[in-house]
């Protein structure tokens, strides 16, 4: 997908005599704009095939508000990024969906408890989580991700305690209010050391198997 | 097919811009961040 984004914003600047730093923030944002549109797209519809494509949106776009201020481990591919996107927020739509059967308001309750509680500690400690790609040093931004954090997560606060009451009579509603938090617990995993060993030992999945497949 | 091009250079400049003033990428892939749009 990379390649593709290069070569096509390649022959736009050609064609718009833009020099290589324009062209560089092109395929920047050509890049989000790909990304983020295959990502939905593929989630909704294999969602809809599912019964899923509510509580998978749910789950891809929790995470990515918070990753905007949080930041978080990364991938070393835009391929692998999209088809783990993918198939965990699919993963993640079902299982909201399979646990949102039995009706246990107090177990509901102490997962809700637990995700913003470690939630909340982790932001405070590790928020904003840059990379060697996006280097954030300076005070002030530093500051104003920090903020961001945390009125997204007590935005997230407001709209879960309202999945809990009006869930504790729907189903669906419960569906989409555990979405919410395994959103959350992943968005928040990825900012801990831990999470970012775990994304690594993901990446390298592919490269092994191939060394695997080879005789 | 130039107007299309130049539609396409300033919708992708737009964007560019709004994820830079993020901490990173909405997913978990972060490209390398084009030194003009860096504010560390």
């Amino acid at each position: 997908m990379e390649t593709l984004v290069r070569q096509q914003a390649h022959k736009i600047a050609l064609s718009l005599n833009y020099d290589a730093e324009q062209e560089a923030v092109m395929v920047y944002g050509l890049l989000a704009i790909a990304q983020i549109g295959i990502t939905l797209l593929i989630v909704f519809l294999l969602g809809l095939i599912l019964g899923v494509a509510l509580e998978g949106l749910t789950v891809c776009l929790v995470g990515s508000i918070l990753r905007r201020s949080s930041g978080g481990a990364h991938a070393r591919s835009v391929g692998f990024c999209t088809t783990f996107s993918i198939v965990f927020c699919l993963g993640a739509g079902l299982l909201a969906q399979w646990l949102s059967v039995p009706n246990h308001p107090l177990v509901l309750l102490s997962m809700m408890v637990i995700v913003f509680a470690a939630s909340l500690y982790f932001i405070h400690r590790y928020v904003p989580v840059d990379s060697p790609n996006k280097p954030i040093t300076s005070p002030a931004k530093i500051r104003r991700m920090r903020k961001g954090s945390f009125i997204t997560l007590a935005a997230y606060g407001l709209v879960s305690a309202c999945f809990f009451y009006f869930g504790l009579a729907s189903a669906p509603l419960r569906s989409l209010g555990i979405s919410l938090l395994i959103g959350l617990a992943w968005q928040t995993l990825t900012l801990t050391p831990i999470g970012a060993i775990l994304l690594q030992k993901l990446n390298d999945l592919p490269k092994f198997a191939r060394k695997e497949s080879k005789p | 097919m130039k107007k299309m091009y130049g539609l396409i250079a300033a919708i992708s400049t737009l964007v560019a811009a709004l994820v830079a003033s993020s901490a990173c990428y909405l997913f978990i892939y972060q490209p390398e961040e084009p030194a003009s749009l860096r504010n560390e």
